[in-house]
């Protein structure tokens, strides 16, 4: 339990906390992103994985079988290694920069790489009043803002990324940290995610007030 | 021609090997097993560079390392400071609003 209660404050994971997340080190940042749903390890996204890893956050099944829909269908044919789709729309983590999509905040580079400068640039035009992160009509205008033209997949893309991030968060004050946006971009707070929520689960067995004490 | 040089044009393939080397840097841009990222390095600021804010959007010069102040020929920059970059087209300055 301890070791929630020091997540909550903020404080960062160690590599105790992030469990056989073993290739880690060797991936680029939006391999990372997605790694959470790679719980065997072996580079391919099946629907069934992505399925898994919402429904491990406590999402509803039609939730996180329309997120599955969007992700595998969507992402998995720029992945592939053959002009034919995939079958199983798998998703193949080593080409997964490839599924890099316009009109969102660019903070991903055409390589899969992580560009801070468009991610705090992000941040310092849309996060209106500097409170250190985004509410709900930041984001409107910031979907707004980051459109290319007639970029209808990017700006739907970027449109149920933006809304699955404030599903996943979902702060108590209607404002998505900056920090916890960062972490949704090399992943690391999807596995912080589903344990907590489990962690909730287990308290509310226990017939505690299903809330986690955060002090 | 000569002049032209001398006051930026031509001088940005003179001096326009991009550095992508990143050996000196707590970061690294390219993973082994990751080829795209070998084959395309993004640019690596040098300590020295002129350029300062690399990465930060100018309003109105088209700012490189080889011309840290936007285009100087002609006065072009100074001429348009109070335009942002994409309106700036020789001899139709204003032809999008």
């Amino acid at each position: 339990m301890k070791q929630y209660v020091l997540n909550v404050q903020g404080h960062p994971l160690s590599s105790h906390d992030l469990p056989e997340q073993n290739n880690l080190h060797a991936s680029q940042v939006v391999q990372q992103h997605a790694a959470y749903w790679d719980t065997d390890h072996d580079g391919v996204i099946w629907p069934l994985d992505t399925y898994r890893g919402c429904r491990r956050w406590g999402w509803n099944p039609l939730l996180c079988l329309f997120a599955t829909f969007l992700i595998n269908v969507n992402l998995s044919y720029p992945t592939g290694s053959s002009w034919l789709p995939d079958p199983f729309f798998r998703i193949y983590l080593d080409k997964l920069y490839k599924d890099k999509h316009g009109s969102d905040s660019m903070s991903f580079d055409n390589e899969g790489r992580f560009k801070p400068q468009q991610f705090e640039d992000f941040f310092a035009k849309y996060d209106e009043g500097n409170k250190g992160g985004l509410d709900v009509l930041d984001l409107l205008r910031a979907h707004k803002g980051q459109r290319f033209v007639f970029d209808f997949f990017g700006w739907s893309a970027s449109f149920f990324e933006w809304l699955a991030t404030y599903l996943l968060l979902w702060p108590d004050d209607g404002i998505l940290r900056k920090e916890d946006v960062r972490r949704v971009f090399d992943g690391s707070i999807f596995e912080w995610k589903a344990e907590e929520y489990e962690a909730k689960q287990k308290q509310k067995k226990r017939g505690g007030q299903g809330k986690l004490r955060v002090m | 021609m000569s002049k032209a040089k001398q006051n930026g044009f031509g001088l940005a393939q003179a001096n326009g090997v991009t550095n992508t080397d990143d050996s000196d840097k707590p970061y690294t841009t390219s993973l082994k097993g990751q080829p795209q990222t070998v084959e395309r390095k993004p640019f690596v600021p040098r300590d020295d560079e002129e350029l300062i804010d690399i990465g930060t959007a100018r309003a109105n010069t088209a700012a490189t390392t080889a011309q840290p102040d936007g285009t100087q020929e002609r006065g072009w920059a100074k001429k348009h400071e109070h335009e942002t970059v994409r309106p700036q087209r020789p001899r139709t300055p204003a032809f999008f609003p």
